[in-house]
């Protein structure tokens, strides 16, 4: 593998960037939604001359495995310029080979200090991870209740949320009752669900796979307190299960509201028929590609100027900190009659 | 300790739906004697029946579920005809069956995912119907797969044992060339065994749908459990599903009370193990 020459004498050749996006699985929804933001991206900027080529492949779940065979493909075959991937789970590994070759790479997703020790090549937009779960457990303190369970599953996501609350919600003087994480693909919950009822929680922080079924199996063993989820709360599955949704909460990134997005979601409208489905998600891959492109664009090294970055995007304000950050911090929200509305 | 009834009716409920994709599995292993993986597309073809049926159709559930399981039958059929039969005219090894019956089940799970998309779905729309029993909580979904579960087990042995298809399947099964010489349509006997595991593979489809919702990979999941199942109870043993059902179901969530969840799919390849090296034939020797 060859490292990449990083430096560009501005963009003559349109630029070449890779995408690994869980298309397939449990994620598939969201999967869609980025690359539905990148399609547009990319139709936009190649309306008189050709000026982005994305390559999009799928991670199925999330995976690191198949997000390193991927990395793998686009570094080593496509030659891209970038790649770009949903999450920092998908980055844990493959963003090796994409820094030894010398090729920014992007997550959407995420942003944590996992990723900022990834080196100066991994950049980072997401909401700040540990934010999430601190943002949830303070809140659930102030307003819900002293008792929290803590209920998870075995993916590098999901296990840092978990533990960020764990010790924020005790950090504030609460005491979490129960604190357990499954594997992946489990659906029966109800032995776990049952014993964190008996702890007597007056919330549960749950960040499992399987949400709605976490929620259905919760309410068909007697639980009446809240609920509260980071990041996952999914308008789809929502409409679909309005009765078990009612009244979870969430900690998410705020919905884009500024020009930039208005004049994003009319265009999307007009590509693909209906307003985005998940609004920042979409916005994240539109800007990201944008964001690239004028970083490729500029004289100088690609990465420095990746750093350089200052930009005003549909997602909103994009700058990144001297570790390749740029922290989102997320609000709390509320499902009230089929709508995800800030909670009070 | 107060939890532990409800542990355990944890344990019965998930294990009456392990045996009942044991059952339909053990129908047809004890038939052709190969394991078919296919089995565990024949349940996804139930669920998204069901979810297409109720959920986009919006028909009814009573209407839904008897197609549903019919064309899961239906399906099991046409796999036996179109990819064993042929296999079976070239002489073909078991280990050329589980492989051609693992690449049907891959080319069934990649269809539904292409329709359907991977994403999670949900048949039931809200709170389900629970039963209370002291403290002990069980929703109908779960009530219907306890009986169903026995129902049919009942009613596949009274078949096996009582009916000329059932005296026709069992010859097939000890002496399949003496079948043959003797004028029975093995091919036409065989695909009532396929029907029969198909719709018991759909309805199981069918009640996990309702139960814990939908999505492209939980045939395996589910099969694996199954064929778990089978073999602690004595696989080809009709009987033996239930039993190996039970224990599995009983034992996982006894595990998950004392333990972890983390711990579920441990426990379920460790008991697989041990009774492969210690009881190979299972509880229940045919």
């Amino acid at each position: 593998m060859s490292a990449k020459k990083s430096t560009t004498d501005g963009v003559n050749e349109p630029i070449k960037i890779g995408f690994g996006l869980p298309l397939t699985g449990g994620y598939a929804a969201f999967g869609e939604e980025f690359k539905r933001g990148a399609e547009l991206a990319g139709k936009e900027m190649n309306g008189n001359k050709e000026s982005v080529v994305l390559i999009i492949e799928d991670t199925k779940e999330l995976s690191s495995k198949e997000a390193v065979t991927i990395t793998q493909k686009l570094v080593n075959i496509d030659k891209v310029d970038a790649v770009v991937m949903s999450a920092a789970v998908e980055a844990s590994s493959s963003h090796t080979i994409s820094n030894e070759a010398n090729i920014p790479m992007l997550v959407m997703w995420d942003s944590n200090q996992q990723l900022n020790d990834m080196g100066d090549k991994v950049f980072a937009i997401g909401p700040w991870t540990p934010a999430s779960a601190e943002v949830s457990a303070e809140y659930s303190y102030k307003n819900i209740g002293k008792k929290a369970a803590v209920f998870g599953y075995n993916q590098e996501w999901s296990a840092k949320v978990s533990e960020v609350f764990v010790k924020r919600f005790s950090e504030i003087g609460g005491q979490v009752t129960y604190s357990e994480l499954v594997n992946p693909g489990l659906k029966d919950y109800r032995s776990t669900i049952q014993k964190i009822i008996t702890s007597n929680p007056d919330v549960i922080y749950m960040t499992i796979d399987g949400f709605t079924t976490g929620l259905q199996q919760l309410k068909d063993l007697g639980y009446k307190g809240k609920v509260v989820t980071s990041d996952i709360l999914d308008n789809p599955l929502i409409v679909a299960n309005p009765d078990i949704y009612e009244g979870v909460y969430g900690s998410q990134v705020a919905d884009p509201q500024g020009d930039e997005y208005i004049t994003y979601a009319k265009k999307y409208k007009e590509m693909y028929g209906k307003d985005p489905e998940k609004p920042v998600i979409g916005a994240w891959v539109y800007d990201s590609v944008k964001l690239l492109y004028e970083a490729k664009k500029k004289q100088g090294d690609f990465i420095q100027n990746i750093y350089a970055t200052d930009y005003s995007g549909a997602s909103g304000k994009i700058k990144f900190d001297s570790e390749g950050a740029s922290k989102t911090i997320p609000k709390m929200y509320i499902v009230k009659k089929q709508q995800i509305v800030p909670a009070e | 300790m107060d939890i532990l009834p409800q542990i355990l009716v944890n344990g019965i409920i998930a294990g009456s739906m392990y045996a009942l994709i044991a059952l339909g599995f053990n129908v047809i292993y004890g038939t052709v004697k190969f394991f078919d993986l296919s089995y565990g597309g024949v349940i996804l073809v139930g669920s998204y029946a069901v979810y297409t049926l109720v959920r986009l159709a919006g028909l009814s559930v009573w209407l839904s579920v008897p197609i549903a399981v019919v064309l899961g039958g239906i399906i099991s059929v046409a796999m036996y005809r179109s990819v064993y039969v042929p296999l079976s005219r070239r002489k073909a090894s078991n280990t050329i069956y589980l492989v051609a019956s693992l690449g049907v089940f891959t080319m069934m799970q990649s269809v539904f995912a292409m329709i359907y998309t991977s994403q999670f779905q949900t048949v039931s729309t809200g709170v389900s119907d629970v039963v209370r029993i002291g403290s002990i909580v069980i929703t109908s979904v779960q009530v219907v797969t306890l009986i169903a579960s026995l129902l049919i087990t009942a009613g596949v042995m009274l078949l096996l044992e009582r009916t000329r298809i059932g005296n026709l399947l069992r010859a097939i099964s000890d002496e399949p060339e003496i079948a043959t010489t003797l004028g029975i349509q093995t091919e036409k006997i065989i695909s009532y065994a396929f029907f029969i595991g198909g719709a018991i593979a759909a309805l199981a489809g069918v009640l996990t749908a309702y139960d814990i919702g939908i999505d492209p990979h939980m045939g395996f999941r589910l099969l694996l459990k199954g064929v778990i199942a089978a073999i602690i109870g004595g696989v080809g043993v009709i009987h033996g599903g239930i039993i190996g059902g039970l224990f599995l179901g009983l034992i996982e969530n006894l595990g998950v009370w004392q333990f972890s969840a983390e711990w579920k799919d441990l426990i379920a390849f460790c008991i697989l193990i041990v009774f492969l090296f210690v009881k190979p034939t299972g509880f229940c020797k045919k």
